[in-house]
């Protein structure tokens, strides 16, 4: 998530991990290795934060990076900043795991989230990302919260919050479009216009 | 139906289906539109797929555990030898949107997945998918046998120190049946006398006795006395109206009690008072101190 304040400490970061991705994409286990020590504390607080137990989000941090090695050469700088690329795989992983773990008639263990607020692995980003969050109304953080750790939808946002599914949609929806329009997309998509857009 | 402009519905729903907020069965239906490749909810989608992303930079980091490093390292070791690397070319990969998806958008095959699909690459997805799931089936299992080695483990350690108590603690009441009975053997021998060993003036928690036995020349005292000074022994004495004779030290231990066991002389023909002082470490010839105990043998 860039933003102009951030921009210098955000690429540089991004661009290291970028070299990082292309020599793991050409099977360089270094590479993977110091993409881990760089980035495995951050990946392993968002896999952590929605599974909320230790030993599935380990396992998932091991797939997580598994699954970088094997698919690093997927990463397209056009969609992601290596950094949100990372963070999405993670994300995805551990939401897939969370609905395993939801047919799963045992009661997953919980777990006490070792809160560390530092931001050690790209601190210019995650501080940015931070402030985003924190400049949305708090319902569309808990709306966000529930979505993006909870894997829950909409109707079952509404059911847990008690408010009609029309207004989670709605609060969602703005929510990412305020988001959004902290982001610079150029860079992305400066080769190619974008149809239709507002 | 392709979109030729974004309307606020549109964006909507494609911001919902990002965030993995819609139903499986509104995901799907929005992913077969997307396959139509319709180029305004494309752009939608990829941007709010991105803010989304975004989402996880906010998160709390969390410390790594240090094991799990060499476990990927193992587990990229294993994988290296059982098949080549061979990484997907980033030319294969533009398509934002997923092929053929069964679950929600954001699925790591909706990040990953944005390879040629053809039934030999299925193929090599099903093998890993399936030794990515065998991989995770060995890795818990031996998580879990870990886990249960490392409870046994303590558990056996703290059985074995609470075995090793028990037995120090058996060995102590054993030495103390073994003093009972020696003390129950010479109280029923006619020819014991008891008599008691009274603290004096200057150590009057002394408090004991002594058993006599003139037959078998054995003199046995029994009793508690403050712990010695360093440097310094509990001596006894036999005392005769002529002499003053070193018996021996009087052994100790660290609550204070005594059981000390020394033969009589044979030139003690006759009961005696027996005296106790303190000495130096290695005794002494001859009292250097104040008696600080005494008996008198009827």
């Amino acid at each position: 998530m860039e933003q102009e304040s951030g921009s210098i400490g955000q690429a540089s970061v991004n661009s290291e991990i970028d070299l990082l991705l292309k020599r793991i994409a050409r099977g360089d286990r270094v590479a993977l290795m110091n993409l881990y020590d760089r980035t495995s504390r951050l990946l392993f607080g968002i896999v952590l934060k929605i599974l909320g137990d230790t030993a599935a989000a380990e396992e998932t941090l091991l797939e997580v990076f598994t699954q970088v090695w094997k698919q690093s050469g997927s990463y397209d700088p056009g969609l992601y900043t290596p950094l949100e690329w990372l963070a999405a795989v993670a994300h995805d992983q551990a939401i897939v795991r969370l609905h395993w773990s939801k047919h799963d008639k045992r009661k997953p263990p919980t777990v006490e989230i070792p809160v560390d607020s530092s931001t050690t692995v790209a601190p210019q980003p995650q501080q940015n990302a931070r402030s985003l969050v924190a400049s949305l109304s708090p319902i569309q953080r808990e709306i966000l919260n529930l979505a993006y750790y909870s894997g829950l939808n909409c109707g079952e946002i509404a059911a847990q919050i008690g408010k009609p599914i029309g207004a989670i949609k709605t609060h969602a929806r703005l929510a990412l479009t305020k988001m959004e329009s902290a982001l610079d997309f150029a860079p992305k998509h400066q080769n190619k216009p974008i149809p239709g857009d507002l | 139906m392709k979109h030729e402009r974004v309307t606020e519905e549109l964006r909507e729903l494609a911001a919902l289906y990002a965030l993995g907020a819609l139903t499986q069965s509104e995901a799907r239906s929005y992913e077969i539109h997307l396959q139509e490749k319709c180029p305004v909810c494309e752009v939608q989608v990829r941007r709010f797929q991105r803010v989304v992303a975004g989402i996880g930079l906010a998160a709390e980091e969390a410390p790594v555990p240090d094991y799990l490093r060499d476990l990927l390292l193992a587990r990229i070791e294993r994988i290296d030898n059982t098949r080549t690397h061979a990484p997907a070319p980033a030319e294969a990969i533009k398509s934002a949107t997923a092929q053929d998806k069964s679950g929600p958008a954001r699925t790591p095959a909706s990040v990953l997945s944005q390879m040629p699909q053809s039934r030999s690459t299925f193929h090599i997805y099903f093998l890993i998918v399936i030794m990515a799931a065998l991989g995770l089936l060995a890795f818990a299992s031996w998580r879990a046998v870990r886990k249960e080695n490392l409870q046994l483990a303590r558990r056996l350690s703290a059985a074995e120190a609470e075995a090793e108590n028990l037995r120090i603690l058996l060995d102590v009441q054993n030495g103390r049946v073994e003093e009972l009975n020696q003390i129950m053997t010479m109280i029923r021998n006619p020819a014991t006398r008891i008599a008691r060993l009274a603290g004096q003036p200057i150590s009057p928690a002394i408090s004991g006795a002594i058993l006599w036995n003139g037959d078998q020349k054995l003199c046995l005292t029994i009793g508690y006395f403050p712990l010695e000074p360093e440097g310094k022994i509990y001596q006894l004495w036999f005392l005769t109206p002529t002499e003053k004779i070193p018996a021996g030290k009087l052994k100790v231990d660290p609550t204070g009690r005594t059981f000390t066991t020394v033969d009589i002389p044979p030139t003690i023909l006759s009961p005696v008072e027996i005296a106790v002082t303190l000495e130096p470490d290695n005794g002494s010839a001859i009292p250097t101190m104040p008696i600080y105990a005494t008996a008198r043998i009827p």
